[in-house]
């Protein structure tokens, strides 16, 4: 082992995603699987918003059309990679133009989710008191009700749109920052306690910011990670269920639940769409979870200091 | 630990004993219940997905329930089996102006009770009871009352004797004598507080003996019935919660007849089996699309002549719902009516029966759009009311018209009950709607689309005076063939407005063994169980 | 020792008091979002024939012509009686029907995939810790990702078309074959009821039906098994207990197996308290899948119905059973696990 007490967080991070050892290192120090994995995420997510960015061009079909002169029906073959449905629509086009939703879709809930989790999550800590314990108690109800549930019957009440899937979606994982940066903020507000003695000039929030951002800055991004993967994962549910997305717009629960009525005729209806969603979804789990183990062993170093 | 290993091992072993155990169970489950006899089976079961929300004839208003209560209560009048025309049934006569049983003035409906009626629990039956029972679904205002309308009030001049007074005259009266609302309750467990939700108490071709909401309802045989007995002795009807459920109960031959509703996209499947037929048959619920005429767009003749060419009716029949459908060119169904025949293809006559995208270019360019002045269109349609094929339908439909080119169509689901507040508020421009026969005859046909009270309840909104004078004419007319000769005026108009665009007649589809027969329906779409059978 | 029983009793009170805020609290959202939905179920109930008077009639009738803060105060005393109305499209009791028909079911499937789960799950887990970062521990760790990833209901259908219709081994829907009546009902469980009654062939008839949705929502569930347990592994075999039992010359196959293995699962019920959410929202697509009617296949079909009672007590009873569940699991911890402080 290096000198690591010396090493600060840019060596560090450098040190653990240096993709020189591939294979040799396999068995060896366990964190350079972390690392491996974490590339192979990401260069799997960087393949599917490539995917979503260039659907037009890579499409060979209109998703909103059926295929001109594609038969109903027909099993994956070179014209059509992945077969077509009833009407004669190309599986294929809508697959790839699917890829859309759900990204944006995610995208917009983390981002939603972000802005009002960690500004209330630090406020809650740093406040404190009752006002504290009434938000930990709003937060930590909705954390323990099923989050699916929820987001179906908020979806279902809010009605369709992406925007309203993207806030029902937000709103189940808004207490997952909340806990997370009010945790920290409240730790550090007891060590600042001790020291308030010895603090000139600094506001206590400006020190309890200062202290509390390298922790969210290593823990956020993880907890990104896996949110946008389960989000990814609740969207293809709520459009499988039939709640959120317009009709017609190529999205793989959509895709999936249709395909089911014509399972015996026509499986590839709904394999095909699954398979991206696995892809994507175990591609942001395999970041976070690989982004976990670098950062941990990093958090409880400085827990300690 | 080596016998904590041991433990795990052997709860493995015993689970895998129990799969084991139970495919082979399954494998040996014998797959039908029949014995092979060449006589009538004794038991018929019919799988179907929809529900039965209630059977008290003051309250039921929905298909399902509507059928069961058929079979087990007797209307003063019910159809020939399989035929739109009237016979009697618990009354003895049909009434008509010919012998005075319906008065001149067409405001007095005179009918004889037969005396042979009883109850399951033995209770006999006279007019009091019919007259009763009538007083109960008008006054419990429940959602069949609304059939009883034109009732004024019911007198009973002599014990079996039963007098109907009207408070306006209605053509279409005598065919509310066929409807279930006119079926005879014990007053005894039927009371005027509330609906009975109890086993029904009844007279008709079955009784009921098993209710599982939800679930199963078997009917037995009614060996009081008056006439001639039903011809299988227990029929069970299973609920399915879905048309894959179905489909496979059918294919796995778990139920010997299964109706409504099957995907028509499993049609194949189910047409490759040796042992299975598909009984098609007319039907009586026409689709159509209600067209906005607040819209200016819809206002201009032209829109609405271009999207009535663009449209492939034969292309959604056959190659979206598989032949469960049939073509349909006016507001019209094509079944007789009491054996005259009212459909005429109006709008086939003027604007051809095939979709004639050359026409319909030259009706969009005359409506003043062109490629730098594009059509936007919505239409809107309800995801699983009528079904799950309808997403596919209006997908269908998009591409017929957006095939004019300078067009766009956008679709609108929305789902029931939205659906109707909306279509009702007039928030549609294009909406696909269905309509089920309340009763038989072709006035149902006429006032909620030809008349301004009526049209704004299908989002339509249209406002025809000629057309409105001849749903009064043919209301107060009781001379039938008169009436035919206004119905198919009617539909001439209807066409030539381009009032609403018919789409299809949805096809009766009745999937059974090979081995049954005598699968009829009335014109109301009630399925006539007495007549149903099984053999060898 | 009298200190620690007289703060448990206050521990499990106040848990018991703390849970009543979070029912009122969920159950609130709900009532509002519910007041904030398009579409009329008084319509939805009626049709669109319906006279306009007859409409508002019944609008009187369920309580909706009421202003919204009287609504509510009727809603909340509802929910704390259990009368939870009926149901705008069956009329039926909302109560009876979900206790005694769907929640049972729901159960049924929880267990039955908790079981598959687990059995799955903890061997797995406890293998990937002992193997750490070899081989093994790379696998396991992937196919817990990987079979976490995958869609419920798509795993679903997929093994539906394997061993529903391709191989035809076991059925691909509903919870018993037609024709087999339901065991008298004691629990609402098939399984348990029918064997309570002596109805073995029904009973292997329920299990047959539960095998692909157990399978289904287990495997999948397995996923997250796996890596907590794996967590909890290796923090116990690093622990100051397991170091001493190895200093004292303990061979490590029995540190792993009696030591280390034992502490390792009394987060185990932690774990499944944490689960239980993510198993009823796993089951309302299992259900939906399969046409299992139970809670979730209610849920959904409530909602594509407009049946805003039926919506609700779904939620309130979704809510006081996690509430329940958790409560109960926080207080076997408090027994359980002597680190735990209160």
């Amino acid at each position: 082992m290096k000198n690591e007490e010396n090493e600060n967080l840019m060596e560090y991070l450098k040190r653990k995603f240096m993709v020189n050892w591939l294979f040799g290192s396999l068995s060896r120090e366990g964190k350079s699987t972390s690392a491996i994995l974490v590339w192979v995420g990401f260069f799997i997510l960087i393949f599917f918003i490539v995917i979503a960015v260039f659907a037009p061009y890579i499409a060979p079909y209109n998703p909103l059309k059926p295929a001109p002169g594609a038969p109903s029906f027909s099993p994956p073959s070179l014209k059509y990679p992945m077969g077509t449905d009833l009407l004669g629509y190309d599986l294929y086009s809508r697959v790839i133009w699917g890829s859309r939703i759900p990204l944006e879709v995610s995208a917009l809930s983390i981002f939603f989710s972000l802005i009002i989790g960690m500004p209330v999550g630090l406020f809650s800590g740093f406040i404190g008191g009752k006002i504290d314990r009434v938000l930990v108690m709003i937060m930590d109800s909705i954390y323990a009700f099923p989050g699916l549930i929820l987001a179906i019957v908020m979806t279902a009440l809010l009605g369709p749109g992406l925007i309203n899937v993207a806030v029902s979606i937000a709103v189940v994982y808004i207490p997952l920052y909340f806990r997370t940066v009010r945790n920290h903020t409240m730790s550090v507000k007891q060590e600042l306690y001790v020291e308030s003695g010895r603090a000139m000039g600094a506001s206590r929030f400006q020190l309890i910011a200062r202290f509390i951002a390298p922790n969210v800055i290593l823990t956020v991004p993880v907890l990104i990670s896996l949110n946008a993967a389960d989000a990814i994962l609740t969207e293809a549910s709520l459009s499988f269920l039939g709640l959120g997305i317009p009709p017609l717009t190529p999205d793989w629960g959509r895709e999936i639940s249709d395909g089911s009525y014509y399972l015996q005729q026509a499986p590839w209806l709904a394999f095909f769409p699954g398979i991206f969603i696995v892809l994507l979804v175990v591609a942001l789990s395999l970041i976070g979870e690989g982004l976990n183990d670098i950062v941990n062993p990093l958090i409880k170093r400085r827990e300690t200091l | 630990m080596a016998s904590k290993r041991a433990l795990w091992g052997a709860i493995a072993v015993i689970i895998v004993v129990i799969i084991v155990f139970a495919s082979a169970y399954y494998l040996t489950l014998p797959k039908t219940t029949q014995t092979p006899t060449t006589t009538v089976a004794n038991v018929i079961t019919i799988g179907t997905t929809d529900s039965i929300s209630s059977l008290d004839p003051a309250k039921a208003d929905d298909y399902f329930s509507v059928l069961v209560i058929q079979n087990i209560f007797t209307p003063l009048l019910s159809y020939k089996p399989g035929t739109s025309v009237l016979q009697p049934e618990l009354a003895t006569n049909i009434p008509s102006t010919s012998d005075g049983t319906i008065s001149p003035d067409g405001l007095t409906y005179t009918l004889y009770i037969r005396q042979n009626s009883k109850f399951s629990d033995g209770t006999p039956i006279n007019a009091s009871t019919v007259a009763y029972s009538m007083n109960r679904v008008i006054k419990l205002g429940l959602d069949p009352a609304y059939l009883l309308a034109p009732v004024a009030n019911i007198t009973v001049p002599s014990p079996y004797t039963l007098q109907i007074h009207l408070k306006y005259p209605d053509s279409a009266f005598l065919q509310v004598l066929a409807l279930w609302v006119t079926a005879p309750v014990d007053p005894k467990y039927y009371t005027m507080n509330g609906p009975y939700t109890g086993m029904p108490i009844t007279n008709g071709h079955y009784n009921v003996t098993y209710w599982k909401k939800g679930t199963e309802i078997i009917l037995e045989r009614n060996t009081n019935y008056y006439g001639t007995p039903a011809i299988t002795q227990q029929i069970n009807i299973m609920f399915y919660s879905d048309a894959t459920s179905l489909k496979n109960a059918i294919l796995t031959k778990a139920v010997d007849v299964g109706y409504k509703d099957v995907l028509p996209t499993d049609i194949p499947t189910l047409k490759n089996q040796s042992f299975l037929k598909i009984t098609s048959s007319p039907g009586s619920v026409i689709r159509y699309i209600s067209l906005n005429w607040k819209d200016p767009v819809i206002q201009n003749k032209h829109v609405r002549a271009a999207i009535e060419y663009a449209l492939n009716r034969s292309y959604i029949c056959n190659n979206v719902l598989y032949g469960t459908a049939i073509p349909l060119y006016s507001m019209m169904p094509t079944l007789p009516f009491n054996g005259y025949n009212v459909y005429v293809p109006s709008y086939a006559n003027l604007y051809g029966y095939n979709q004639n995208l050359a026409k319909a270019k030259q009706e969009l360019a005359l409506a003043g759009y062109s490629s730098t002045n594009p059509l936007t269109l919505t239409l809107a349609y309800t995801p699983t009311h009528y079904g799950l094929i309808e997403q596919y339908v209006a997908m269908a439909i998009k591409n017929q018209i957006e095939a004019i080119g300078n067009v766009t169509v956008n679709l609108n689901p929305v789902e029931t009950p939205a659906y109707w507040d909306d279509l009702m508020a007039g928030q549609f421009q294009m909406a696909m709607v269905g309509w089920y026969p309340d009763y038989w005859d072709p006035d149902d046909y006429m006032a909620t689309f030809y008349d301004p009270a009526g049209t704004p309840t299908i989002g339509s909104f249209y406002n025809n005076s000629v057309m409105h004078n001849l749903t009064v004419q043919e209301e107060f007319t009781i001379n039938m063939s008169k009436r035919v000769q206004i119905f198919q005026e009617a539909q001439n108009i209807s066409a030539q407005d381009i009032a609403f665009i018919p789409l299809y007649e949805n096809n009766l589809m009745v999937y059974s063994l090979k081995t049954v027969s005598g699968i009829e329906f009335d014109p109301m779409l009630t399925f006539q169980l007495w007549v149903l059978q099984k053999t060898g | 020792m009298a200190e620690r029983r007289g703060s448990i009793k206050t521990y499990i009170i106040s848990r018991i008091i703390l849970a009543i805020p979070m029912l009122i609290i969920i159950t609130s959202f709900v009532f509002f979002i519910m007041r904030v939905a398009p579409g009329d179920p008084v319509t939805a109930m009626l049709g669109p024939h319906a006279p306009l008077a007859y409409k508002e009639k019944l609008r009187e009738e369920l309580g909706l012509t009421l202003p919204l803060y009287q609504q509510y105060f009727n809603y909340l005393a509802q929910v704390f009686t259990l009368n939870l109305g009926s149901s705008l499209t069956t009329g039926d009791s909302v109560a009876t029907d979900i206790f005694v028909y769907y929640f049972p079911a729901t159960l049924e499937l929880t267990i039955f995939s908790t079981i598959v789960a687990l059995a799955v799950g903890i061997p797995l887990g406890k293998l990937a810790a002992v193997k750490r970062d070899k081989k093994a521990d790379v696998i396991i760790r992937l196919f817990g990702i990987i079979i976490y990833a995958l869609p419920i209901y798509w795993f679903g259908f997929m093994l539906q078309l394997l061993f529903g219709y391709y191989m035809g081994i076991f059925p691909t829907g509903g919870r018993l074959s037609p024709g087999v009546t339901p065991p008298p009902h004691i629990t609402g469980l098939y399984t348990i009821d029918s064997l309570l009654s002596g109805q073995f062939s029904t009973f292997l008839d329920a299990l047959w039906h539960l095998a692909l949705p157990s399978i289904t929502l287990g495997l999948i569930l397995s996923g997250v098994f796996i890596r907590t347990i794996r967590v909890n592994m290796l923090n116990t075999l690093q622990s100051d207990y397991v170091q001493a039992a190895r200093a004292r010359g303990i061979e490590e196959r029995d540190v792993v197996n009696r030591h280390a293995y034992r502490n390792a699962l009394v987060p185990v019920i932690t774990i499944m308290g944490m689960e239980i959410a993510l198993l009823f929202a796993g089951a309302v697509l299992t259900e939906t899948t399969y046409s299992f009617k139970g809670m979730g296949f209610l849920l959904v079909w409530s909602i594509q119905n407009r049946d805003y009672t039926m919506v609700q007590g779904a939620v309130i009873i979704y809510s006081i059973f996690i509430i329940l569940f958790s409560v109960i699991i926080d207080i076997i911890n408090a027994y359980i696990d002597p680190r735990i402080r209160y």
